[in-house]
């Protein structure tokens, strides 16, 4: 045994880790965990941040002395667990739909998934609002209730979950694709052999084999929904209900603000977030999630007989309810002279492009997709990257930090942000630019760029670039010629999802943008909740709608592009080789290709190359 | 070209752990296919990548040609790409993005060989594999044997002085494994560069190398040719490994330099062994034969190391037969080809039960001290 004591063995450690990766895990403490740390000093003080104050327990007797948090805190549950319900059984059925059955359509159904996961909910909260509104389209269809109102009404509790729920199918669709995907079917047709009914089966074996993912995925749901603003805000304030997000906003929105009770409410959040997070991995271990076998069986999709268009009709149904029809209504909407009040005009659009707030939003907008998608993905990337190929045992830790990131809320993480930049003198500069609202957004949607990169980043095999190693290439040249090219196309569909989830974020700039620095979203909000300026809301959402599926297109275009020129650079290299012939006279040497004779991009590649 | 020094080389994953490699020593000279041969985990594998330069050793030393490549009480690692060496490994190991001609063109490219240059060699290379029609198709458009033929190529092309393989032909079927074997057998001769081979198969190092180094726990248990190691093995572990299948304990009668004699245990049988120093009157030693080398029936009857024993078992595996033989305490298995069989009983084979004449070759026992 050696003689080292502790101390030495943890001098040891870092000792053998690496200048560069030290750097690096110090970054991400900083950028990751220090926010969250001030949040916590937050809650113990009083006044607001940067400025003197007291230290004290002001902040919880004020939010948890009053009766009121506690009513929140059932209201935030019974929302979490309502849409849950809704995400889980309406994503699970679609997965199912669309993998195992035969129902028509199911690639349309996941480009659907897609799309509706990629909107911001903004434009559901936003678009049902105006659906259920007195002049909406629903209520004239439908007409009004006995009292009045709306029959159905997107402001009130089933309107709220509903609408809700609708995005919630979408990203548990999702999640759900791949375990639904790779349910073993010979375990399924074991027990059919074993004279299982198809009932029964599904019964015995598929749902328990997945009662560790639907279970894991549950509570992963429930916790975005604790700490989803957007819709509560919009549909569920005019309506008088408050769940947790709309509180912690109510306290910092309304004077007197109170930075200390909003962080001891967002710590209660927290709390209840990792409690859960921590019971699910106690009651089910590191059990292996799901029965992910070879790739050499095949999937069959099974014959439901007539059932497939009752699932058509279904997703159609969705389709329609999720996208279709608040689509319409809000172009009806932006053309109406003002909301609800029929008539045709463009003036809502005009208006838009003569306003510099909105060209200011929209290259605040720009600026913030683009660049916090952008870097999310690479630290993303280099975090799996790292944790992949280090031989430090430290390099896992940036890993866990992200997360434990994924479970915070934006609006806490907003607020944690203004804690962590306000309080320090350097910093509190950044206040009030648009740096401090792409910082934010960055950590906000880094935890989804290492979801949508681990997988392929964790499959690139170490022998392809050992082989390059031993064939000649730098550490460097190695990452330019095999490693990047491998994960750029992952790379390109990481950035685009989490730029436009940042660009399309409210609870970030509500908190932490000034009047400069708005955003489109949050301009869109400012309007629908401003009286008569509802049609300019839907029209300058459908700007942003439009530009971000140009976006997506752009990307998708790029992408293709860059991966059809990579190919047939790298094919013609081939036809370089085929363009010499074995020379029949051994004397004379074979005449090489005139380089002048090279197709351009290949000399182009071959002088990239040898930079 | 160059030879391959290695000295008492030693590589742990960790400080706490056992190493991997204790301490290495091995030459190989120019020119030589060699292999390493051995179970997973006993270092083979390990000591292939420090030679690459893919894992640094952390005790030792290694050079290749005149140049010290490792030497980690100097501080002295090349890396790997500056090791001038080609490398064949288990999952071939193409980069999917790239055509044909662009992965096995890959080492020149490194190397800043012109353009033109570049698709002369590359051609030439593929041509060598068989696959010059394949240069502008992707290299995972291939089937499994066309890719390692590829990867092959990739490690040829750019005229390394030292080949090394990580098992590249585990992952090919039985049929494709042959071909490629001889193969690469054709490769070595034509191109004569230093070849380190790594394998867990004995067949395809004795098939191709002209040295084998047979490693156990990342020490050497043996050194020699093909043959040697084939036929005088010098421990159980060596002899079970190249498919010795029949050990049976028996004591020294006599052992000069002209051979050994031993009883074996439990019976009178007294059988003659190839020479083996170290052997004395009385020690305690344990034969090793294969069961094809026995020798029944009639032509036994006249060949030494003769004796008779009580058929116990008879299994029928399509082209040979294995009969297991009683001799007192001692059993042991023999095989016959099936139409071996009918030559030597042409009037029947004989049943369970039936005592039968077997004679062991002198030259095929080896006598392994315990």
């Amino acid at each position: 045994m050696s003689g080292e004591t502790h101390g030495e063995a943890i001098v040891n450690r870092l000792r053998s880790v690496s200048a560069p990766l030290l750097v690096f895990l110090l970054f991400i403490a900083a950028f990751f965990g220090y926010p969250l740390l001030m949040l916590v000093y937050g809650a113990f003080r009083s006044g607001q941040p940067g400025t003197s104050g007291d230290f004290g327990l002001s902040g919880f007797t004020n939010a948890y002395g009053d009766p009121a948090t506690w009513e929140t805190l059932w209201a935030s549950v019974l929302y979490a667990v309502g849409v849950q319900s809704i995400g889980i059984v309406g994503g699970f059925v679609f997965a199912w739909l669309s993998t195992r059955t035969n129902t028509p359509g199911s690639r349309a159904i996941t480009v659907t998934m897609i799309t509706i996961f990629a909107i911001p909910t903004l434009f559901f909260a936003i678009s049902w609002g105006m659906l259920t509104s007195p002049t909406g389209l629903i209520t004239q269809v439908l007409g009004t209730g006995p009292e009045g109102g709306p029959r159905l009404d997107a402001f009130s509790w089933t309107g709220l979950i509903l609408v809700s729920g609708l995005k919630g199918i979408a990203v548990m669709y999702l999640l759900l694709l791949g375990p639904v995907r790779a349910l073993n079917r010979s375990m399924e047709e074991a027990a059919r052999l074993s004279g299982a009914s198809r009932l029964r089966l599904f019964v015995d074996i598929n749902i328990p084999i997945l009662l560790p993912t639907l279970s894991g995925l549950a509570i992963l749901g429930f916790v975005n929904s604790l700490g989803q603003l957007d819709v509560a805000l919009i549909l569920g304030v005019p309506a008088g209900i408050y769940v947790f997000p709309t509180q912690i906003y109510d306290f910092l929105a309304t004077t007197p603000i109170r930075y200390d009770s909003a962080s001891a409410l967002a710590l209660l959040l927290i709390a209840i977030i990792y409690l859960l997070v921590l019971l699910r991995s106690k009651a089910l271990g590191n059990r292996n999630f799901i029965t992910v076998t070879g790739k050499a069986y095949r999937l069959e999709r099974e014959d439901i007989g007539a059932w497939k268009w009752a699932g058509l009709a279904l997703f159609l149904l969705y389709t329609a309810v999720a996208l279709v029809v608040p689509l319409v209504q809000l172009v009806i909407g932006s053309l109406q002279p003002v909301l609800g009040v029929s008539g045709f005009t463009l003036k809502h659009y005009l208006d838009l492009f003569d306003s510099p707030n909105v060209l200011r939003a929209l290259q605040n907008t720009f600026f913030v997709g683009v660049t916090g998608g952008f870097f999310a993905t690479s630290l993303a990337v280099l975090i799996s990257y790292l944790a992949l190929r280090s031989k430090s045992r430290l390099a896992k830790a940036p890993e866990l930090v992200v997360w434990a990131v994924v479970a915070v809320p934006g609006i806490v993480l907003a607020l944690a942000i203004t804690w962590a930049y306000l309080s320090l003198p350097g910093l509190r500069n950044l206040y009030g630019s648009i740096w401090i609202v792409l910082i934010a957004l960055i950590i906000v949607v880094t935890p989804i760029a290492q979801r949508a990169t681990s997988g392929p980043v964790g499959q690139l095999g170490v022998e392809l670039e050992e082989s390059a190693r031993v064939h000649g290439a730098s550490a460097p040249r190695m990452m330019g010629t095999i490693v990047i090219p491998l994960i750029g196309p992952t790379f390109l569909a990481s950035w685009f999802i989490t730029g436009v989830m940042a660009a399309g974020s409210l609870d970030i700039p509500i908190l932490l943008s000034s009047t400069r620095t708005e955003t489109v979203s949050l301009l869109v909000y400012n309007y629908y909740t401003q009286l008569g300026n509802g049609s300019r809301a839907a029209a300058l959402l459908l700007v942003l709608l439009v530009l971000l599926a140009l976006g997506g297109a752009l990307m998708l275009g790029i992408g293709r592009l860059l991966r059809r020129r990579a190919e047939r650079r790298t094919r013609s290299r081939g036809a370089l080789v085929d363009a010499v012939r074995p020379d029949p006279e051994p004397d004379r040497t074979t005449p090489a290709p005139d380089p002048d004779q090279i197709p351009d991009d290949t000399r182009a590649v071959s002088a990239a190359s040898t930079r | 070209m160059a030879r391959v020094i290695i000295e008492s080389l030693e590589k742990r994953y960790s400080p706490k752990a056992a190493p991997a490699v204790p301490a290495l020593d091995l030459e190989i000279e120019e020119g030589e296919f060699l292999t390493l041969l051995g179970p997973s985990g006993c270092g083979k594998t390990t000591t292939l990548r420090c030679i690459a330069g893919l894992e640094r050793p952390t005790g030792g030393r290694v050079s290749i040609g005149h140049e010290v490549v490792d030497a980690p009480a100097e501080r002295r690692h090349v890396p790997p790409e500056k090791r001038d060496i080609g490398m064949v490994f288990q999952s071939y190991a193409l980069w999917p993005h790239m055509s044909v001609a662009a992965n096995v063109g890959y080492p020149l490219r490194m190397r800043k060989v012109s353009v033109p240059e570049r698709a002369r060699r590359v051609r030439d290379v593929l041509e060598m594999v068989g696959l010059d029609e394949y240069a502008s198709r992707m290299a995972t458009d291939l089937s499994g044997g066309q890719q390692q033929r590829v990867a092959l190529a990739r490690a040829l092309v750019a005229d390394p002085r030292l080949l090394l393989f990580d098992e590249p032909l585990s992952n090919l079927d039985a049929r494709l494994r042959q071909d490629m074997r001889s193969e690469l057998r054709d490769m070595h001769r034509r191109v004569g560069t230093t070849s380190i081979y790594v394998t867990h198969d004995q067949e395809e190092a004795v098939s191709l190398s002209t040295r084998i180094v047979l490693l156990n726990k990342g020490e050497i248990e043996q050194v020699g040719t093909p043959r040697e190691i084939y036929w005088h093995p010098v421990s159980h572990f060596v002899a079970d490994f190249v498919g010795y299948d029949n050990f049976l304990g028996a004591t020294v009668v006599t052992a000069d330099a002209h051979g050994v004699a031993v009883r074996l245990d439990g019976t009178d049988l007294r059988l003659d062994c190839p020479a083996r120093a170290g052997l004395g009157e009385g020690d305690q030693v344990e034969i090793a034969m294969r069961s094809a080398s026995v020798i029944m029936g009639e032509p036994a009857e006249t060949m030494p190391n003769r004796c008779t024993g009580t058929v116990v078992d008879i299994v029928y595996l399509g082209d040979e037969y294995i009969y297991v033989l009683e001799m007192g305490p001692q059993r042991f298995s023999v095989s016959l080809r099936t139409a071996e069989v009918a030559n030597i009983w042409p009037h029947g084979a004989p049943s369970r039960g039936d005592t039968v004449t077997a004679a062991i070759p002198p030259d095929s026992l080896a006598c392994l001290p315990l």
